[in-house]
């Protein structure tokens, strides 16, 4: 029996062939995963950890957020198919639609910001800040916010947590919410996301230079992340195996389809395996490559979104002339 | 094991699974329920209600009118051929008045012909050069030197200037390239031909059989409206063709006929319905002749000896006989349209309507009903000309086609390289046709059109014919003017209007003015007595009877129904010499011809190679739309069908470019691969009228290829002149 | 009075996919070159010559469950309460989560900027006119209606008829007929 010849004489650009969306929300979600990975594994560290802690990492971390958070933004803005200067985009502050997770998104973001910024200040001694504003009078007003930042510290980073991790799961339900692309609709996306995102944000701090037990905390995190990630990523394809016909097809497309390479290479071997091997490696003292290591994390995080936001909308045209009766 | 199923694992999932159960149980209260109401504005504030010009079959129409823009058409729904509906190509009417590509001005060569280099010119220096050329002609050779090429309703205003002007040489290319082994199979068996709107009783059948006919792709209003119907009154359908069309996939039965065996299955099903006595005897017995001959002529050409020719299994014969016989006489065979394939098609459609005639379905409910038309004289022209031309000349020299009802269009074309015929043939007026895309062996088309001292064309595109005329004159399009009224055979006797919806855009003129104007400059203005378009044919309505106003409101005048079926009563006239249906044709055996149709096998491809096809695609009509950039929004290109286990066998991908190169070496154009099971693997398909090497046709320029390249082959139809369509072998080309 | 619940019922079995609503949509909604409402599909299955051909005018599915309502985060994909699902071009931001969540993939991105869609032509409706498509389908396959309506037409041809509709594994409830 042969399969089934279809013709369709819709052109509709973005739509035949699928291109809904380009490089720019792979980027926005992978961007918005590290800035929540930083936020979760720093403050955390932060707060748990204190006597190992640098302060310093407190004013670089909530700095290098929201400037990755920015770019993140300026990415979904670029991907906005509206003309001109896309003032529109103020309508997604106009309302708050509870059913729209890039509703929940924009307002997760929205808030992310003052979270990030209250850490920095709590970042900065008291005393700093006062030497500070009576160099820079204009900066006079941070003065009693720097005050209470500093009071309620230990809330901030508990904040900053908890933000992180909503960030981290939104960038998973973005997609995971459309049961319209198979490869998608798994409840497994968000936490899949989540703990990759985790791993971006560890990976990236064990570049800074820290003490020797802070530098090994955040290669213990990546260790983890890592291989949660792997079993999320097996748990996503049997999500899918287990599912009905078109969800085994979206988990081919991966085992054996177009995105068999870049997944296994790049997403699994390269993004998750050769990390691991060579975190493994630096935390039993037999080798280090804290820039390797990070830079694969981070390529393979990357390539991971861009390789699921890529098949399911592919996913979703293998299956524009399937047909289900009612 | 425990078998793990997808709902364990968004359980597993937890928090983010919970996060989306969540927002989908707050959907419900949660939509918005306001909003701005679109609205596209294009709310018509005149509709003026005309006949289509998107094909022949000049189904009614309103065009919307906004702002002095036509903003859409739908169907008229007084008019009984479209019901209030309209196909794509009536419905895409705007993509041609507006496509950017139009002729804007008349045009004069400036240089040789085959190069495009004209200069735009007034209306006055245009039609003061084309008389001037073409009373030249006159006086050299003769009026008979000129031809008139048409097709469409406009060509009826120059059909009355160049006949008044001397010549019998006017030829509508359909006869000769589409259906002039219809009109005249059916002629020689009933004395009558189907109408341009055929006759078929379709929407009251319950069974049909078409031979190739491709409803559905083939898209005549009406004539699709009773198909549907009929297909939703559970019609039973058979349907013969190489080609799973779309008529094909809504059938019973599908028999994949091997190409150029249709005769052989048109007997065979009358030997099975003659053995086993399943004709309507009565019928026969009353209104036929030559049964006795019929019977004893299909004795031997049962269905066995048909499965050896058309590959299709004898007991499918034998049941689709049954059933076409078991609904008799509301079952009937589709005379088809373009059936010129092989070149016996006359003979073919003979046998078609014989296979009718035992049916008993000619002249019944269900079959082919008697049409009505309504009684319209024709404008009371007071001056004839006394000249009498010689006799056309659209049959070459020492040949005759004794059977030919009308004017060859490709002999006019033949006659013009020197030589050919009794005459030739030094100019040409062409109108609403393209001879470079419609006419077969395009090998004898540029000869012609190197040997011919002038050619004018009168066209709203600049097609490739004009791009080899010496003047251009660009008529508006069809909803920019007045035309002649319509009033075809019918089921119901009509009479429609076309009229202007808007004034014609940019220098364009409409085809009587264009007449009118040159009748004056060739000193004929005493056959154009009428001020204009709009006071002839008030005068005609005048004649008739009807009501000027009225048909200018509605667009068409219905008449009287009339009885159309023996049944209601109409004793059945049949205009043959023994006033009978003749199964046996005496007049064809006097001729030297097969007095019933013999089959005759047609040369086969030669190894690796594959008959061409051609038909069409529903939003087309040929060349003339595939400029029309809101059709080609549908259909932009063909492509070229090849079964899908020859594509495996010569490793040609679905979409791959190749070329097709038949057995006289022309080349298409590069054209993608249709790779498919819906076609049989000896033939390959093409829709006609694309592979346009018109440059100025900036759309159709150089999308997808023409059938008509590859057409070299000069197979002729012995009885009526006409060109065999389906005689050229193709190979595939993988190298573009 | 229960309100209005619009919907489409489409007969495969007499469409010939001829394109004339495709065409006549583009015309009644100035639906821009290249872009497309609604389309038609063809799908074949089986093998030479026992072959079986599906012919289908599609467009959205007006979904009771709209799929692309719920994702849109500025409240510019809105259902009426008759059930047409229609997009406010002024609150678009072209973020295209609904052409993403639609499982038909019946919105497309006009160029000028915003996410556009078959209306069910409800510029039509008060005027007591059926969608452009119906009106112009030369072979009769599209009824549009009132399915609350048990009088309606399409009511009586879905009492009538066996039919399907597609892609009901997303739950979106579609309102889209397929006669089969």
């Amino acid at each position: 029996m042969n399969g089934i010849e279809f013709m369709s004489n819709r052109a509709n650009p973005g739509i035949d062939p699928f291109s809904i969306w380009g490089w720019q929300i792979p980027v926005y979600l992978f961007l918005g995963g590290l800035v929540a990975g930083l936020m979760i594994v720093a403050s955390v560290q932060e707060y748990k950890f204190s006597e190992k802690w640098e302060p310093r990492l407190s004013r670089i971390v909530p700095l290098l957020a929201m400037v990755l958070l920015s770019l993140g933004m300026f990415s979904l803005y670029l991907d906005l198919d509206i003309k001109g200067l896309k003032l529109n985009v103020i309508r997604l502050y106009m309302t708050f639609q509870p059913t729209s997770p890039i509703s929940w998104g924009a307002w997760i973001l929205v808030i992310t910001y003052p979270a990030l910024a209250l850490w920095f200040l709590a970042g900065i001694s008291p005393a700093g800040m006062n030497g500070l504003a009576a160099k820079f009078r204009f900066l006079r007003f941070l003065v009693p916010l720097c005050d209470w930042a500093n009071g309620i510290k230990g809330k901030i980073l508990v904040a900053n947590t908890a933000i992180g991790i909503a960030l981290g799961i939104y960038t998973g339900v973005f997609l995971s919410s459309m049961a319209s692309r198979p490869v998608w609709h798994s409840g497994i996306l968000g936490p899949l996301f989540l703990i990759s995102g985790i791993s971006t944000g560890a990976a990236s701090l064990a570049l800074f230079k820290v003490n020797h037990d802070l530098a090994k905390s955040f290669i213990k995190w990546d260790i983890f992340a890592l291989v949660t990630e792997l079993v999320f990523l097996g748990l996503f394809l049997l999500d899918n195996l287990s599912g009905e016909a078109f969800h085994k097809a979206a988990a081919m497309l991966f085992l054996a389809g177009p995105y068999t390479g870049a997944f296994f290479g790049i997403v699994v071997l390269l993004g998750i395996l050769a990390p691991l091997s060579l975190e493994w490696a630096d935390l039993t003292e037999k080798g280090k490559a804290p820039v390797m290591a990070a830079v694969l994390v981070l390529i393979g995080s990357l390539a991971l979104r861009c390789v699921i936001v890529c098949a399911g909308q592919a996913c979703h045209c293998l299956f524009s002339g399937q047909m289900f009766i009612n | 094991m425990a078998k793990f199923t997808r709902r364990d694992f968004i359980k597993i999932s937890g928090g983010a699974a919970l996060g989306v159960a969540g927002a989908g149980m707050l959907s419900h209260w949660a939509w918005p329920q306001s909003g701005v109401i679109p609205d596209p504005g294009t709310t018509p504030d005149r509709i003026v209600p005309s006949y289509c010009g998107l094909c022949f079959w000049n189904c009614g129409i309103l065009v919307h009118v906004k702002d002095d823009r036509i903003i859409k058409l739908t169907g008229n729904p007084h008019h009984p051929l479209s019901n209030g509906k309209l196909c794509p190509r009536g419905t895409g009417g705007t993509g041609l008045v507006y496509d950017p590509d139009r002729l804007k001005k008349p045009m004069i060569r400036k240089e040789e012909r085959s190069r495009q280099v004209f200069r735009e010119v007034e209306w006055d220096e245009a039609l003061d050069y084309t008389a001037e050329k073409m009373l030249a002609i006159k006086k050299k050779y003769g009026p008979e030197a000129f031809a008139l090429l048409t097709h469409g309703s406009g060509g009826a205003w120059l059909r009355q200037l160049i006949t008044s002007y001397g010549t019998a040489n006017i030829g509508v290319p359909s006869y000769a390239l589409c259906k002039g082994p219809v009109e005249t199979g059916f002629f020689l068996t009933y004395g009558a031909n189907p109408p341009e709107v055929e006759n078929t009783d379709m929407r009251n059948a319950r069974c049909i059989t078409l031979i190739g006919t491709h409803l559905g792709e083939n898209m005549h209003n009406t004539q699709v409206q009773d198909f549907s119907q009929a297909i939703g009154n559970g019609a039973a359908l058979i349907v013969v063709d190489p080609r799973y069309s779309v008529a094909a996939s809504k059938a019973r039965y599908w028999l994949p006929i091997k190409p150029g065996t249709d005769t052989a299955l048109l007997l065979a099903w009358m030997n099975v319905i003659i053995e086993e006595q399943l004709y309507d005897a009565d019928y026969v017995g009353k209104y036929t002749t030559g049964f006795d001959e019929l019977k004893k002529h299909v004795a031997d050409k049962n269905p066995e000896w048909a499965y050896t020719r058309t590959s299709i299994k004898p007991e499918l014969i034998r049941e689709t006989a049954r059933l076409m016989a078991a609904f008799e006489p509301s079952s009937f065979i589709h005379c088809g349209r373009r059936t010129t394939w092989y070149g016996d098609d006359t003979q073919r459609l003979r046998a078609i309507a014989m296979l009718n005639a035992l049916l008993g379905a000619w002249g019944r409910k269900g079959g082919y009903y008697l049409p009505a038309q309504m009684d319209l004289p024709g404008y009371p022209y007071l001056k004839k000309s006394d000249y009498k031309p010689k006799p056309p000349v659209d049959q070459p020299k020492n040949t005759a086609y004794p059977f030919a009802e009308a004017i060859l269009a490709t002999g006019l074309r033949d006659a013009s390289i020197p030589g050919s015929a009794a005459y030739d043939i030094h100019g040409w007026m062409v109108y609403g046709t393209n001879p470079l895309s419609s006419f077969t062996q395009p090998q004898k088309t540029y000869a012609a059109l190197q040997h011919l001292d002038f050619i004018v064309s009168v066209a709203n595109l600049p097609i490739e014919i004009a791009g080899w005329s010496d003047v251009v004159l660009p008529e508006c399009t069809y909803l920019e003017r007045y035309d002649d009224l319509n009033s075809p055979p019918f089921r119901v006797p009509f009479a429609a209007l076309r009229q202007p919806a808007i004034a014609p855009m940019y220098d364009s003129k409409p085809a009587w003015w264009i007449a009118k104007q040159l009748s004056t400059r060739l000193g004929l203005e005493e056959y154009f007595p009428w001020q204009d378009a709009e006071d002839y044919l008030r005068v005609r309505v005048k004649n008739a009877a009807l009501d000027w106003d009225s048909l200018k409101k509605n667009g068409v005048i219905v008449g009287e129904t009339q009885p159309i079926y023996i049944e209601d009563g109409i004793v059945p006239t049949f205009d043959t010499p023994s006033k009978k249906i003749e199964l046996y044709s005496a007049q064809l055996k006097a001729a030297g011809f097969d007095p019933m149709p013999e089959f005759k096998p047609v040369e086969e491809p030669p190894e690796g190679m594959f008959r061409l096809l051609s038909g069409r695609a529903p939003v087309h009509s040929f060349g003339m739309t595939t400029n029309n950039r809101l059709l080609g929004d549908c259909y932009a290109e063909n492509e070229v069908w090849l079964n899908d286990k020859v594509c495996e066998e010569l490793g040609i991908k679905d979409k791959q470019q190749v070329v097709l190169v038949n057995t006289e070496g022309a080349r298409s154009h590069p054209v993608k691969v249709k790779k498919t099971r819906r076609i049989r693997p000896d033939c390959v398909f093409l829709v006609h009228g694309f592979g346009s090497r018109q440059r100025k046709m900036e759309f159709a320029f150089n999308k997808g290829a023409s059938d008509t390249v590859q057409m070299n082959k000069d197979t002729t139809d012995p009885l009526i002149g006409s060109k065999a369509l389906n005689v050229n072998f193709v190979k595939i080309e993988q190298e573009v | 009075m229960r309100p209005k619940r619009y919907a489409m019922t489409m007969d495969t079995k007499k469409c010939v996919g001829c394109s004339a609503c495709v065409i006549a949509c583009k015309n009644e909604n100035q639906v821009p070159l290249n872009h497309y409402r609604d389309w038609i599909e063809q799908e074949l299955s089986g093998d030479y010559p026992h072959l079986f051909m599906e012919i289908r005018s599609q467009r959205c599915n007006h979904c009771s469950d709209p799929p692309c309502v719920g994702i849109c985060p500025t409240g510019a994909s809105w259902k009426t309460k008759d059930g047409i699902v229609l997009v406010d071009k002024k609150k678009c931001i072209g973020c295209k989560a609904c052409i993403a969540a639609c499982p038909y993939d019946a919105r497309y991105v006009h160029p000028q900027g915003y996410v556009d869609k078959c209306t069910f032509c409800i510029h039509r409706l008060k005027s007591g006119l059926t969608p452009a498509c119906v009106e112009i389908c030369p072979t009769a396959s599209l009824v549009f209606g009132d399915i609350n309506d048990p009088n309606s037409e399409i009511s009586k041809v879905l009492n009538a008829r066996e039919y399907f509709v597609n892609h009901v594994e997303t739950g979106c409830k579609p309102n889209l007929y397929f006669l089969k």
